[in-house]
């Protein structure tokens, strides 16, 4: 481009820069008066501008931090540490380097894995994570973890310790090598996933779960290195993420948000999918860092029964050529034939492997027990737990899409999901897309609680009382006096038991006022299974804005309820016939209750704030009882309610410091919708 | 090596900015200690109360190493301009040789064989910077001079346009539209590289 052109181009940009967005087309097109490539070059610049903000915009001293930072990790070969002397780098952690040591003093051949922490993090608050991270690490002993052997200090006070050394190939590698098939891989990923969460009961979330960290020995055992602690990553994120694989990220990493057992379910999702598939899920060929978060946290991956069938060049394993994958060539090493491969992963295996990589992270498997127990069903050929995105889930985005068309005409949707229950989640979701906002009035009428305080209104309503429906689906949403909007989504299927749908499935979706997904909970059939999802995403303002990432999972066929809330682990709490209260949260001064009958009746629990409020999270339904004690705190917060139903009908009790009672719904037998609102009057 | 003197490193940096090569040579070895110091004092301060220096890293290392009293420039603008560079220089050619290693194995890698990912690597993010940011100087020197200030020599858009005696909303106008250019250039560079 030559300077006079690029004049042109940058006082276009700057004029086209302060209109508003939606006129710049109309405005350059006037401007460049058909010269195209002008045009094309002014929107290419106007389209990198949105997603340059940030990117270079704090001065060089990070990168050139962290470039200092990696020059160290060389400079630590040939010295003595401890009993050890230091061989080479194996790899970097989070913030630690891991390097190959031996024992100085040739009492032992053995080699050992030496991890220390980096220069430059030695403060105090990473010293004491570090020390606390060797102990952790010192409980865990199991048959596929790296062995921890030692541990001390350095001459100059770093902590550092010792590992057992792991012979092995990454296990992607390995399972090429020996053209292991579909079956044995699943096999021996499941071995993988036992030691996942064995760490994961005691507390250690790995957080770099990918292939090299999963060594394979040569007697076909899989040993997981490199685990790190669980406790908060809080600062250090930033750190972490740049000094992991982003391919094997979850979306929740590269945002720099929380890290959880959660992302570690994630990152095995990307391990398995690889070991299938031969492809990564994201195609990442950017560096920038933005871009990377981009495509991990806004991209679809694709089903791996058709990722089989890209063809794409990627750097050879040995790190020196280009490969090309092809559907022939991932076959070869895993089940022969491309057709045979595409017809193995198809169905289950795509739904296991993709509920894994869902980019919310409730909605992935709640425990890796939970994603290796699928994974066994799969393999005895039984139903499995993974299923296609959910009506809850897209409705949620629906709801996110439309927000703006929603809140300027403050209606909503009507859906009809009578009869035809067998038709799949899909069709009854671009029934729901296809409905607008207009074609609400007459139907909305017909089941409603609108205008009852004021605040408070059930918008549509598409359940009708036959029993042969399969479901119901009620939108609602409360506005409070700021304007803002709740959106509660519940829906309750009859006990109808029809096939494809259990009878007890039921949805609740709770959407914040800035369209995050709140709360969301899916319960499936006949108490088999249970998946009870309670988070915050982003974290959500309910009464306070103090609604911060709370997650529980809810087994029902173990009657056991775990409360994660900052993603720490909660003592489970088991519901029986009998009531228990839960002790303490750990970590915070929240208390948690559960009150309940059954274990398919009713689960409230409330929870105790750090202010002495008590918030709310859940509610229940059964087709016994439906119990729901909505509290508000004494003082500043009324507006909660209170429920009670017995048996076929409806009765509500307010008293005390319930607050007022938002609103009712009609009970029919094995149907239950109930609503509240916070916070308003 | 002996502690270098304020004055040597002011006279190598002013025979550098007047054309002398060699002075660049003996600079930077001096500079990067200084650099490295502080970078990881920087690290360290960054993670333990979670607040960013405000006191510019690159300008604290010439300060220190020239002592601000002995700047015998004419001018501020002058000075920082040179200090910007030579950042940008040390940091480049730094994190070329970095990533030259790497990708070479350079046989501190073991069995591990990390060579098949490709994590995010900020020295490769500085070499695709620099790429692009010499060719926009090719077309707008005064905007890659803009970045160099700012990214490189740690100025505040104000300083900037004060060193250059503009307004600040019209520097603020140019480096948006540098950014866009730059990151339009690095994301290009990408897609051709896979």
């Amino acid at each position: 481009m030559t300077p006079e052109r690029w004049q042109q181009v940058e006082s276009l940009f700057q004029s086209a820069f302060e209109r508003e967005p939606n006129q710049r087309a109309a405005f350059l097109a006037a401007a460049c008066a058909g010269d195209l490539s002008l045009q094309s070059e002014v929107e290419s610049l106007l389209a990198a501008d949105e997603r340059a903000a940030g990117v270079i915009d704090s001065p060089v001293f990070r990168v050139a931090a962290e470039l200092f930072m990696d020059d160290d990790a060389r400079s630590a070969v040939g010295r003595r540490i401890g009993a050890y002397r230091i061989v080479g780098e194996i790899n970097h952690g989070g913030m630690g380097i891991v390097y190959l040591a031996a024992r100085a003093d040739e009492q032992y051949e053995k080699q050992v894995a030496l991890k220390l922490i980096k220069r430059g993090m030695d403060t105090d608050a990473i010293l004491r994570r570090f020390r606390h991270e060797r102990q952790i690490l010192a409980s865990l002993e199991h048959p596929n973890i790296a062995r921890l052997l030692d541990g001390g200090t350095t001459e100059d006070s770093l902590p550092y310790f010792v590992m057992e050394y792991i012979e092995g190939q990454p296990i992607d590698k390995y399972c090429d090598r020996h053209k292991l098939t579909i079956i044995e891989r699943l096999k021996l990923f499941r071995t993988v996933c036992s030691a996942v969460h064995y760490a994961h009961q005691n507390l250690v979330v790995h957080r770099d779960l990918k292939p090299s960290n999963i060594l394979v020995t040569a007697d076909g055992v899989p040993k997981l290195l490199n685990p790190e602690l669980s406790a908060e990553t809080g600062e250090l994120t930033a750190t972490v993420l740049r000094l992991m694989t982003p391919e094997y990220a979850s979306p929740e990493q590269v945002r720099g948000e929380k890290i959880t057992m959660a992302s570690d379910i994630y990152s095995l999702g990307v391990v398995l999918y690889e070991l299938l598939t031969g492809h990564r899920p994201y195609r990442i060929k950017s560096r920038l860092l933005h871009e990377i978060a981009r495509v991990i946290c806004e991209t679809e991956p694709e089903k791996p029964s058709t990722a089989i069938s890209r063809v794409e060049e990627v750097t050879g394993t040995d790190g020196t050529g280009r490969v090309k994958l092809t559907p022939e060539r991932v076959s070869q090493t895993r089940e022969g034939q491309a057709e045979k491969l595409r017809r193995q992963l198809k169905g289950d295996l795509d739904n296991i492997v993709l509920k894994a990589l869902r980019k919310e992270p409730q909605r992935r498997y709640v425990s890796v027990e939970q994603f290796a127990e699928d994974i066994r069903r799969h393999l005895d050929g039984l139903p499995v737990i993974a299923r296609k995105d959910t009506l809850s889930y897209r409705t949620s985005k629906f709801i996110q899409r439309n927000k703006l068309a929603v809140t300027a005409s403050a209606l909503f949707v009507v859906t009809g999901l009578s009869g035809a229950a067998a038709t799949s989640w899909q069709a009854r979701v671009a029934k729901i897309e296809r409905a607008k906002a207009e074609a609400l009035a007459a139907k909305s009428q017909r089941r409603f609680i609108a205008g009852r305080t004021g605040d408070y209104v059930l918008v549509a309503d598409s359940s009708s009382l036959n029993p042969s429906d399969a479901m119901t689906v009620e939108l609602w949403f409360t506005a409070s006096p700021t304007g803002v909007y709740q959106f509660l989504i519940n829906k309750f299927n009859s006990n109808n038991g029809r096939a494809g749908f259990p009878a007890d499935d039921s949805y609740a979706v709770y959407i914040t006022p800035a369209g995050g997904l709140m709360w969301q909970v899916e319960t499936m059939a006949g108490g088999s299974v249970a998946d009870n999802v309670l988070y915050a995403d982003p974290p959500a303002s309910i009464l306070d804005g103090q609604f911060h990432h709370l997650a529980a999972t809810y087994d029902s066929a173990a009657a056991e309820m775990r409360i994660y809330l900052d993603g720490r682990a909660l003592p489970a709490n088991l519901i029986g016939a009998s009531h228990r209260a839960a002790g303490p949260v750990v970590g915070t001064s929240t208390e948690l209750m559960l009150g309940g009958g059954l274990i398919e009746s009713v689960q409230t629990y409330f929870q105790k704030g750090l202010l002495d409020e008590v918030r709310i999270y859940n509610r229940a339904l059964s087709a016994e009882e439906v119990r729901a004690v909505y509290s508000s705190p004494a003082s500043a917060l009324p507006g909660l309610a209170s429920w009670w139903r017995g048996e076929g009908d409806a009765k509500d009790s307010v008293g005390g410091n319930h607050g007022t009672l938002m609103g009712d719904a009609t009970f029919a037998p094995g149907k239950a919708g109930q609503a509240f609102s916070f916070g308003v009057r | 090596m002996s502690t270098p003197s304020s004055e040597d490193i002011t006279r190598l940096l002013q025979e550098w900015s007047d054309g002398d090569q060699t002075a660049l040579t003996k600079l930077m070895p001096l500079v990067y200690d200084e650099l490295r110091r502080l970078a990881h004092r920087y690290m360290a301060q960054e993670r333990s109360d979670h607040t960013l220096q405000t006191t510019a890293l690159v300008h604290e290392a010439y300060l220190r190493l020239v002592g601000q009293k002995d700047v015998q420039w004419q001018n501020r603008a002058h000075f920082f301009a040179v200090s910007a560079q030579l950042m940008r220089r040390i940091l480049v050619d730094h994190a070329r040789t970095q990533h030259a290693a790497k990708r070479g194995g350079g046989g501190l890698k073991l069995s591990l064989d990390e060579a098949a990912n490709v994590p995010y690597e900020p020295a490769a993010e500085l070499i695709a910077l620099d790429e692009a940011l010499t060719k926009l100087a090719d077309i707008d020197r005064r905007k890659s001079r803009i970045v160099e200030l700012r990214f490189f020599g740690g100025l505040t858009l104000d300083e900037v346009a004060e060193m250059l005696s503009v307004s600040s909303p019209t520097v603020m106008r140019q480096w948006r539209v540098a950014r866009a250019w730059l990151y339009r250039e690095m994301d290009k560079e990408d897609h051709h590289d896979a």
